[in-house]
């Protein structure tokens, strides 16, 4: 990874929803309403996470008369990236749990 | 002599301005507009997506196609608003260099003017701290302007460079005086100084836009040259304003009256007739350079000649015209140069 820095909520939210089904195709307007985000955060998060080759992007020819849409899904770099991020989440769960700081049980 | 020349001068450079604007709205005709006509959300976005680094354009063209699949009007301005609040806002593409002097800039001239406003007694008149807001406003949107401008590397170094010349010959005009950069008007000799607020901008313009293939390209130069070297500039005059307690003044004017009228003189110069002339003169030339150069493109196209000289299979009546609007078009350019060389001529 280029940065080591922890991704931020939003960026977390916007993972988790191409994780969820990574094969399919996204809509960026259909991802920022499905993961409450004003275009102005998600489109700047797009752009960083195509940027580190998390996210790929296509084209969609339209109707005629309407512009091409953008299409969106995770590279396999990213389906690794939030694999590991899942993972380091569980990691840090774990001991919670064992020392009774997460209320379960 | 000095007042027709002067008029002559004001009266060319409007006629400039007029040339730039009708050969811009050519270019923008409702025919050539793209989209539906009246849709401001759209028409928002493109003007938006202009803004985005170069290597970032497909993503603006991403955004105008998830804005046309959008059929509620709430919907669209809702997404409309937020692409152009993420792109005005996104971090800046240039390197760190340039953001940071002119940041420094900026914060720089708003420091000294709240020091001398303080210093100076301004506080207890009321109509100096309305002063004081429009001024932080002009400081803040040049510097917004600048910031915008620095993210596109074609239109970064050619306006970096010629923001810097432009510092340079001001504070060459001042006879690295503070009194002479406090009094721009004077020490530069008129308003209409036809190198600084003509010839500077009109060559940057063109330059910017024959190397950047299109108008646009040396409107964003002209725009970004005239911010940077007015931010830098004020910061210079806010200091020299400061250091000479408002330099020479009305008889019976008090310091602090004198240091509130100098802090308008070198906004009013730096902030807002360098600016506004750089990006108007700058966008004539740019706007001229593209029509001709896109003349010159269409005409070669239009009749290919071959190593015998013979034309491929254009009718004779597309050609005559096309050559027709050319020497329309190199007329009018030389006729422009004739007046700015009369204005130059006259001047001195």
């Amino acid at each position: 990874m280029a940065r080591s820095r922890a991704p931020s909520p939003q960026v977390l939210r916007v993972l988790q929803a191409l994780a969820a089904d990574p094969v399919r195709w996204r809509y960026g307007y259909d991802l920022a309403t499905e993961v409450h985000l004003r275009s102005g955060s998600l489109y700047p998060i797009l752009i960083r996470l195509a940027d580190r080759d998390l996210l790929e992007a296509s084209w969609e020819q339209g109707p005629p008369g309407r512009p091409a849409r953008h299409l969106y899904r995770l590279t396999s770099t990213g389906r690794e990236y939030v694999a590991l991020l899942d993972a380091a989440r569980a990691t840090r769960s774990t001991p919670r749990r064992g020392l009774g700081l997460s209320g379960a049980q | 002599m000095a007042v027709p020349v002067g008029a002559l001068s004001t009266l060319a450079v409007l006629l400039l301005c007029i040339a730039g604007v009708v050969m811009w709205s050519l270019d923008h005709s409702p025919d050539n507009a793209p989209g539906k006509a009246g849709d401001r959300p759209l028409r928002l976005l493109q003007w938006a997506v202009v803004l985005l680094p170069a290597d970032q354009e497909s993503w603006g063209e991403a955004m105008l196609g998830e804005l046309a699949s959008i059929d509620d009007q709430s919907k669209r301005w809702r997404f409309c608003l937020g692409c152009v609040v993420g792109i005005l806002f996104q971090p800046p593409w240039t390197p760190i260099g340039p953001t940071a002097v002119l940041g420094a800039a900026a914060l720089g001239s708003l420091v000294v003017l709240g020091a001398g406003f303080i210093h100076f007694g301004l506080a207890s008149n009321p109509w100096e701290w309305v002063q004081l807001a429009v001024l932080i406003i002009l400081v803040v949107g040049t510097a917004a302007t600048a910031r915008i401008s620095l993210r596109r590397p074609t239109v970064t170094g050619l306006g970096l460079v010629d923001g810097v010349v432009v510092v340079i010959m001001c504070v060459a005009y001042s006879h690295l005086t503070f009194v002479g950069i406090v009094n721009p008007i004077n020490s530069m000799g008129d308003w209409s100084n036809p190198a600084l607020f003509i010839g500077i901008p009109l060559i940057l313009g063109a330059v910017s836009a024959w190397r950047g293939g299109n108008a646009l390209v040396g409107q964003r130069a002209a725009r970004l040259a005239g911010a940077s070297s007015g931010l830098i500039m004020f910061f210079i005059g806010t200091i020299s304003v400061v250091a000479i307690d408002g330099g020479p003044r009305n008889p019976g004017a008090g310091i602090a009256g004198g240091v509130s009228e100098a802090f308008s003189n070198v906004a009013m110069f730096f902030l807002i007739s360098i600016p506004l002339s750089m990006a108007t003169i700058g966008w004539v030339g740019a706007a001229a350079t593209d029509r001709i150069r896109r003349a010159v493109v269409a005409h070669k196209q239009l009749v290919p000649l071959g190593p015998e000289g013979v034309t491929g299979g254009v009718s004779e009546g597309v050609r005559s015209r096309s050559t027709a609007v050319l020497t329309l078009r190199v007329g009018s350019a030389i006729a422009m140069l004739a007046a700015l060389a009369l204005i130059v001529f006259l001047r001195f």
